[in-house]
This record gives C-alpha cells, structure tokens and sequence, in this order.
C-alpha cells in the first residue's frame, strides 16, 4: 500500500468510560473524505446513531485535522470538531465546528490525525498525548478553572509548548453555548460543544508533539506557497504597491483598526498581533495597556466582527468599540462561552431587554444598565453559572425563546431564519443567493460565511486603494468573475433568481474542501486577486496544495465530486434525523421582514434547481440512491433504508 | 576561495571569523507568531515539516498580549561557537559567510550551543542524529524570509 504524506496514519480513540485508549488507521477515512470535516461526518455517521443526543456517553466528539496541518501550507492548521451538538433546536442534531490556533498542528506532530472522543470520565479529567502516548489524568484541581488558568496551569505540569483545547465553567455546567478553547480565542464555537466535553467530564485535551509532517513533494509545495504570496500576501518592498491589505496591514485597515490605530499613535496602547498556524494574515490582535494590563481581543471573525457590526445602542463607548467593549467580550473567552461571535447567542439576547421580555423583575438587570462593563460581567456570569433565568438562557435561544414564549418567539425566527430542526445561527446574507445558500447548507449559520467574499463583494482581496469597492473597475471585476465561473453575469445580479442555484453549491462545495483540508475562508479559495491583470483568482491552488504535500493527483472533477460526496454525507446525517424538503426553508417571520426581496414561490424555484443539481429528490428533499451511488456512498444508502426505514427515492 | 580560506582571519593579532555577509533580522512588533518560518525551515533544511528541527524558533506567549518573538541567528561578528567547536565542523560558508555546521563532522559535543550568547541559543540540537544544527541563511536566500508574510524576518546584507 503507498506511503502516506500529509496524514501522519493514525486516529486516536479515547474512551473514557472504561479507559481504554486505542488507535484507528486514518487510512480508514482517506483519501475518500480527506479530512477534517469529511472524516468528522463518516465517524458520526457510523458510530453515533440518531437516537443518540449531545449528552449521552455514546455520543461521539471527534477532533480532527486534515492533510495540511503541520505544513507551510497557508491556513492548514485548523481543527473540525464534530458531533451531536447541544445548540442543536427543537433537537440535538449533529453539526460541526473549526477552531484555529496552533493545537491541531501539535496533535499531528505527536502522530495523531485526529481523536474520537467517546464514554464520560467517573470525576473529571483532562487528556495528556505526547509523542505516540496518551494518558487520561486526574483534572479534579482544574475544574471550575477559566480557560487561561487551564492552559497556563497545563504549562506548568508540560512545559510552555503544550499545545490545549479547554472548556471554562460554561462547559462544566452544560451551557448550551459553550465553546471549545484553544490559545487566546481561538474556539469551537455555536455548536456548544464545551458542553459535550463537560458532559463527558473532560476538561481539556493537552498536547505536545516532536515529531513531524512528512510532505510528498516538498519543492511544489514551495512552488505553490510562492504563487500563493504573488497572487495574495505580496509584502511591502518586494513587490509593485500596494502591498497586499492582509498581512498585517489587513488587520490595520479594517474593522477597529483606525481607532486602535489612532489610540497607538497617542500612546494609549500597543498592539500585539497574533496568528493560527502557518497563517499568511495573522489576524488576532492584543491591546496592550499602558499600565502594563493587555487583553486579547480575538481573532477577526469573533470580536473584532462584533467591534464593527455590533449595534452601538449596547455599548456605552462610541464605535468602533474600544478597549471596554474588549475588556468585556474577555469574559466570554474566560468562562468558554460563545459570546458576541457576529450576532452570536449572548449578543442574542439583548434585544429581549429592549422588548421588556427580560427585565429588572425576572434577571434583575434593565435595558437602560445595557454596555456598562458591570452589567455584562452580571449577565454572562448569571448565563454561565446558571443562576435564576440564566439557567433558562442557558439552554440557548431557541429553548428559551419557547419557554418565554410570545414575542421572545418572533425575535428567535428571526435570528435562526430556518424552520424545522437545525444547529445553526448567524447572519445571512441578506439577498437571493445567500437565501438559496442558507437554506440548503448543512450547518445553516456557519456556512454562510465567505459567501458573499467569493461571490460578489471580493473586498477581502482586492485592495481598497487600487481597487475601491465603489468603483466602476470593482464593479466590472466582479460581473467578470461571475461570467467565468458560472458562464453568466446574472449570477451576481442579486435582484433576480436566474443562477444562483449553482453560485451556492459551488461555493458550498468549495467550502466543503477546505473545511476538509482544513484551511481557513480568508484565503481559499482565491476567486480574485489584486495583482492579476484581469483580478481573477485560481481555484486550483488548494486542490494543488493537496497534491503537492499528499501525492495524490486529483483532477478538478473529482475533486468537486469529492465535495459533493463529503455534502451527501452530511445531507444522510440530516435525513437519517427526519429532515425533509421542508426543513430547508424560512420561518413565516422571516418571509415577512424580508419581503422587499424575499419570495417564496421563487425561493421555491431556485430550490427546485439546486435540488436537480445536486441529484437530491425535488419532493421530498431527500438525496436519491443513484446519487449515493455515483458519489462512492452505496452503503449510506443502504443504512438509510435498511438501517433507519427510510424511504430512498431512487 | 574555499570555506577553509575564509573561515579564521588574522586581524590586528587577533584570531577572527570571516564576517557574514548578511544575517536575518526580526521585528517582535509585527510577527504574528504563525511559525510558518519553522514549517518552512524544517521542510527545507531536513525534508519533514518539524518546527523541533527548524533552525528558526518563535518564542510566544498568546495569553500574555500575544507576545511573538522570533529567535535567529545573529551570524555574530565574533561568533563563540565557531570558535569553541572542537572538530572544526562549524566554520564560515564560503558563499553566504553564514557560520555553519558540516553535519558530517560534527560530534555532537554541545560546546557551541553552551558558547552561543543568546537565549535560548540559536543552535539546536538533533538527538536522533546526535548533531548539533543552526542557521546556514539558505546560501544567501533565507527560506523562512521569503515565505514570511508580515514582513517580520528580514535579511539583511552586510555591506563588506
């Protein structure tokens, strides 16, 4: 059998029930569904059956890596955590996660691809691997612990380089919105997760690795990260101007950073900037106190998105939020909660104060106490301790929503969009194709993420200075793109419902692949670029990054087949849940506040198309056995009719 | 002119090595810590990606302000390992003026990395191939500088 590159061979299972530790060959699972993501869904889809829910023993979390992480390659570092998710509504429903930071990178040079976690510990624990070794140690003395003093009491036991993933007290008391931790605030984030750790009663998973990651073609991979700073890093000196907005000037120019910036140059503060592993933008950020105090504000998507997009009427200071605002979203990294996260859950909850549904009376704080730092330090704690309402909040707001009931309903349907059981939360992207592509996703609110950059607003890559996003040029480059992806203009006419059905599989699809590798959505894929002639992008050079370090050629057709299968898979593990047709689609609520641009009978249509693309049955939205087939799955189909009675169109 | 030609001068009576003809400066403030120079390095130099074996190392301290330090070789002036190693097998590269280790002869005694002046010091130790293993400057192109994206390593020529 060939040697493996990229994957390092082995999965770790750890069952914690009866303290057995044992390994599964990676090899099981690839190259069919490559990693990270795709290797999460077929170890839920065989091992976690859809009676079991987010807190049972039985239920699966598995962490895993992909082929790139430990290389240069850029963003490969990243870790899918996987299955049965907490914040899952009306059910516990199996979804997925990415953390960043350096922890997947370290597991894989302790030889390890991934880990199975499964059983619950007697007391608590945490897990120890180092180099080929794993223990399960005693964790009673860490337990209560906030994420930081995990990690840094982990330092103290294993050295400075022991890479963990923790959980804070929101994960010890089963939050719903509980996150898994990792470095500063790079974290497992909506799913809950922490609380399947916390269910399990495993505190964290500490690592350290001297071994490393053996690539297959060492000279192309260095060939391709060279394409890859020419066509999206180029730095400042070394090439025509300007220098590429990533890098650290992205983290300058966008979202807080003119007034950090302006806080610098006053002397207020310094910044300290800081980065996933092998990452070419590095956009986490410091503020540095002059009395020598300092907070991480997190990395771009988390706090940083809420810094810019937060509403100002929840925050005392003026925007973009400065270092109060920062100091408090700390908190939610402490306690390992899901906090402001881009209309995260927390942040949910703050309209109900407008609406008078949480009050003085039931929560003891009042709308008008909103952004101090007091008031949010009251309400995290009561949310994380579980304490009078907090406990209800707790459960998360689609379970409290239903408890508080009456207009608490109508704000929930309009912060989860979709109806029918699903995981997910978020923004979508308020326009026909990112209503297509909500609705079809797997995991509904994470995946609309980098839609709109790959699509039609390519801001992330083209530069605001030699392209501005107002211009006519801007304007043409994206109408160009859209021609040559997807063989016509309307594709990035947002008005109309012509092609768009394809726009969101495809994106879907690109997503699936490098959430698969496992790479980050900031720089792959590269639909456009600054500093090509006509701006377009490559969409090759992630498929190219997986030849060059695994050997393993792929053309592009198969290469989106494997996207697909890795689709149809997470669409069986919907299904095998009783999700049909109608589960992909909008509440009432949502076609009424959106009904400038939002219509059912051509959602319904764009539906239709999406369906057909995809080999899925148009009237029950259920996948077809032929579909399975051609896509590797016949055994999933077969699980599905024989395993869980399902009726599967042919 | 062969390595063995540039590697000691005399100078003023006194025994010195061969200035460098550049070394990799490091900027704390603007590295964002994401060890792609050890990836890169350690893929380069020993064909396995495996920051233990890169000869660049970032020092970091995420929960303490993010706090990035990436540790290189100064290519001193007056470079005490050099001078302490007992084989000869650190000596000037005859190209990049880099002090370098020939693996081949090296014993694996330490006494470099004991005289090396920095902390933690920039020479590593590889105890698989008991040999010590520093900075060689990639024969004057740096691979971690050219694959470092914030501009956080620099290389910087010497003018001789």
């Amino acid at each position: 059998m060939a040697k493996l590159y990229g994957w390092v061979g082995k999965i770790l299972r750890v069952d914690l029930t009866s303290g057995i530790i044992s390994t599964v060959r990676t090899r099981n699972y690839v190259p069919k569904f490559i990693g990270g993501r795709g290797v999460g869904a077929k170890i839920i889809w065989d091992e976690v059956p859809p009676n079991i829910g987010a807190f049972d023993p039985e239920n699966r979390l598995t962490f895993m890596t992909g082929p790139l992480a430990g290389t240069p390659s850029p963003t490969g570092g990243r870790t899918i955590v996987s299955g049965v998710a907490p914040l899952g509504y009306p059910e516990e429903i199996y979804l997925r996660s990415a953390l960043g930071g350096h922890w997947g990178p370290e597991l894989k040079f302790a030889g390890y691809d991934g880990i199975i976690i499964q059983g619950k510990a007697a007391k608590p624990v945490y897990l120890w691997i180092h180099d080929g070794e794993a223990e399960i140690r005693d964790a009673r003395d860490l337990w209560g612990l906030n994420t930081y003093a995990t990690q840094q009491d982990i330092w103290k036991r294993h050295g400075k380089n022991a890479k963990s993933v923790t959980i804070g007290p929101a994960g010890e008391n089963l939050v719903r919105l509980a996150v898994i931790l990792t470095d500063d605030s790079s974290a497992s984030g909506i799913p809950g997760y922490g609380a399947v750790m916390g269910s399990k009663n495993l505190k964290a998973i500490a690592v350290r690795g001297t071994g490393g990651v053996e690539v297959a073609r060492p000279e192309e991979l260095f060939d391709i990260l060279h394409y890859f700073q020419r066509l999206v890093t180029r730095k400042e000196g070394e090439a025509e101007l300007p220098a590429s907005h990533r890098g650290q000037s992205y983290r300058i120019n966008r979202y807080v950073g003119s007034k950090l910036q302006e806080l610098e140059e006053k002397g207020a503060i310094r910044r300290g900037f800081g980065g996933c592993f092998a990452c070419p933008v590095c956009c986490g950020l410091a503020i540095k106190f002059k009395d020598g105090s300092h907070v991480g504000t997190g990395n771009i998507r988390c706090h940083e998105m809420t810094s810019a997009r937060g509403e100002q009427k929840y925050y005392k200071e003026q925007k973009p939020f400065g270092p109060h605002a920062y100091r408090t979203w700390k908190l939610y990294d402490l306690l390992g909660i899901c906090g402001p996260a881009n209309k995260g859950a927390c942040e949910f909850y703050l309209p109900l104060f407008d609406q008078g549904i949480l009050n003085e009376e039931n929560i003891g704080l009042s709308a008008d106490q909103i952004g101090s730092e007091e008031f949010y330090n009251e309400f995290i704690h009561k949310i994380v301790y579980r304490e009078g309402i907090g406990d209800l909040l707790a459960e998360g707001p689609g379970r409290a929503c239903a408890r508080l009931g009456g207009k608490a309903i109508n704000l929930y349907e309009l912060f989860a969009l979709q109806s029918g059981t699903h995981g997910g939360h978020g923004a979508m992207k308020a326009n026909k194709l990112g209503a297509i592509h909500r609705i079809t996703s797997t995991v509904t609110g994470l995946d609309s993420r980098g839609l709109q950059s790959h699509a039609y607003d390519p801001s992330n890559s083209l530069h605001p200075l030699k392209i501005p996003k107002a211009s006519d040029e801007y304007k043409k480059i994206v109408t160009a793109m859209n021609e040559k992806l997807w063989g016509t203009e309307k594709a990035s006419d947002l008005t109309t419902w012509e092609c768009k059905a394809l726009p969101a599989l495809t994106i879907q699809n690109w997503r699936i692949m490098t959430d698969s590798l496992v790479t980050c959505l900031f720089n792959l894929p590269i639909t456009s670029s600054t500093y090509t002639p006509d701006h377009m992008g490559d969409l090759s050079v992630e498929r190219r990054l997986y030849s060059a370090v695994t050997g393993i050629d792929m053309t592009e057709e198969a290469w989106m087949r494997t996207a697909d299968r890795i689709y149809m898979l997470e669409r069986a593990l919907l299904t095998r849940h009783g999700h049909t047709r109608q589960n992909d689609w909008f509440f009432d609520s949502v076609f009424e506040a959106n009904k400038t641009w939002l219509d059912r009978e051509g959602l319904s249509k764009s539906l239709d198309e999406y369906y057909a693309l995809r080999g899925i049955d148009v009237t029950t939205g259920i996948p077809k056995r032929s579909t399975f087939e051609k896509l590797d799955l016949k055994d999933v189909a077969d699980d599905l009719g024989n395993k869980y009675g399902l009726k599967v169109p042919a | 002119m062969t390595s063995e030609d540039v590697t000691l001068l005399h100078y003023k009576e006194v025994l010195i090595a061969a200035p460098s003809k550049g070394h990799i400066v490091a900027n704390p403030d603007i590295c964002g810590g994401c060890r792609t120079c050890e990836a890169v390095c350690s893929l380069y130099k020993e064909g396995i990606s495996n920051p233990e074996l890169a000869r660049i190392q970032v020092l970091k301290d995420e929960l303490g302000g993010y706090i990035c330090e990436p540790m290189v070789c100064k290519q001193c002036d007056d470079p005490g390992c050099l001078l302490a190693c007992p084989s000869g097998a650190l000596h000037v590269d005859g190209v990049s003026g880099a002090r370098v280790i020939d693996e081949e002869e090296c014993t694996g005694c330490k006494l470099c990395m004991e005289t090396c002046t920095a902390t933690p010091p920039r020479i590593r130790f590889n105890a698989a191939k008991n040999k010590s293993f520093k900075c060689d400057l990639c024969n004057g192109e740096p691979q971690c500088v050219k694959f470092c994206s914030t501009g956080a390593i620099t290389f910087v020529k010497k003018d001789l």
